[in-house]
């Protein structure tokens, strides 16, 4: 439990490696994977009664629409109908694969959410829904803050 | 004795880890973590299941009726109709083609009284919605028809909904 080389004077730099690497693996654990799909500058609407997303869909299509229409997926900007398709097949081919092929009709098990400015028009979203759907998605996810929030995206 | 020839071999090669390289690393791999954190929001949603609508059959039946009551316990779909006002607000709402409801609150009473009627079976429900409705307003109309509850106990589900005709700008 010295406090390093009486001799050099150099000191123990054990502790603060230690306390470092706490540290890292406290950054590492808390640090967000999925948030990274979520567009944060949309100002969501604001809905008390809305549940909040602790139990998550397995599979989601995260689709942030900004106020006047563009769809951001992936972190880029996306058109909404070629992303649909190329989810749907891709979707269908991991079904393939898995041994439970689904047939043209079939509903994709991949739930859409939607995270829409809270000034955007319902024409705009309306657009995408049916874009999503005439690819056989079925399962919507309307997202909204659960509470006021007071981060400079949000506010 | 092998006490003393320890000493002296810790003597001759006294191996140090030098720690301030890893201690670099760490800070560095610290400022990574520190500078990209960025806490979740916390945000709610409302799900649901909204196949694409089909024609309804009972659109023209129910139209004719004037008790709101009757049409519901004889309904497959329902049409309900949300107009939008000039700031994209909510306008009007219409069940069908009963008289406009003055709010949400009465909507949901109203959407209630009709579809948690014993025997009353309605297979969608299609939202008629303004083309300048703000997502806003729109997600507070799905929240309400996501809270009815059915004659068997269930809440509402399964939801359609469509643009109004000539409603874009």
């Amino acid at each position: 439990m010295s406090g390093g080389n009486a001799e050099s004077g150099a000191p123990n730099l054990t502790p603060i490696l230690d306390m470092v690497f706490q540290l890292i693996t406290f950054f590492m654990l808390v640090m967000n994977v999925k948030a990274a799909s979520l567009d944060l500058a949309i100002k969501l609407p604001v809905l008390g009664s809305a549940i909040p997303t602790e139990a998550q869909e397995l599979e989601t299509l995260v689709l942030n629409i900004s106020k006047d229409g563009k769809v951001k997926a992936y972190g880029s900007e996306q058109s909404p109908a070629d992303l649909a398709r190329r989810e749907a097949d891709l979707a269908r081919r991991k079904a393939q694969v898995a041994g439970k092929p689904l047939e043209p009709t079939d509903e994709i098990p991949i739930t859409v959410v939607i995270r829409a400015d809270r000034e955007t028009p319902f024409h705009a979203i309306n657009a995408i829904i049916t874009d999503c759907q005439q690819n056989g998605f079925r399962r919507f996810q309307y997202r909204a803050m659960s509470k006021v929030s007071t981060s400079p995206g949000e506010a | 004795m092998p006490r003393r020839k320890k000493k002296k071999h810790r003597q001759q090669g006294d191996v140090e880890l030098n720690l301030a390289a890893m201690l670099d690393m760490a800070f560095q791999l610290l400022a990574f973590f520190v500078l990209t954190f960025q806490p979740a929001p916390i945000e709610g949603y409302i799900t649901l299941r909204m196949p694409p609508p089909q024609p309804t059959t009972k659109q023209g039946a129910s139209s004719s009726a004037n008790s709101s009551v009757d049409v519901g316990a004889a309904l497959d779909s329902l049409m309900v109709t949300v107009t939008a006002g000039a700031d994209g607000d909510i306008g009007s709402i219409r069940i069908e083609e009963s008289a406009p409801v003055p709010n949400l609150t009465d909507f949901e009473k109203t959407m209630t009284g009709m579809l948690s009627v014993p025997g009353a079976t309605v297979e969608q429900v299609v939202l008629q919605v303004g083309g300048t409705l703000k997502y806003e307003n729109l997600v507070r109309l799905l929240d309400v028809c996501s809270h009815i509850k059915l004659a068997d106990g269930k809440t509402l589900d399964k939801l359609s909904i469509v643009e109004l005709p000539n409603s874009a700008p």
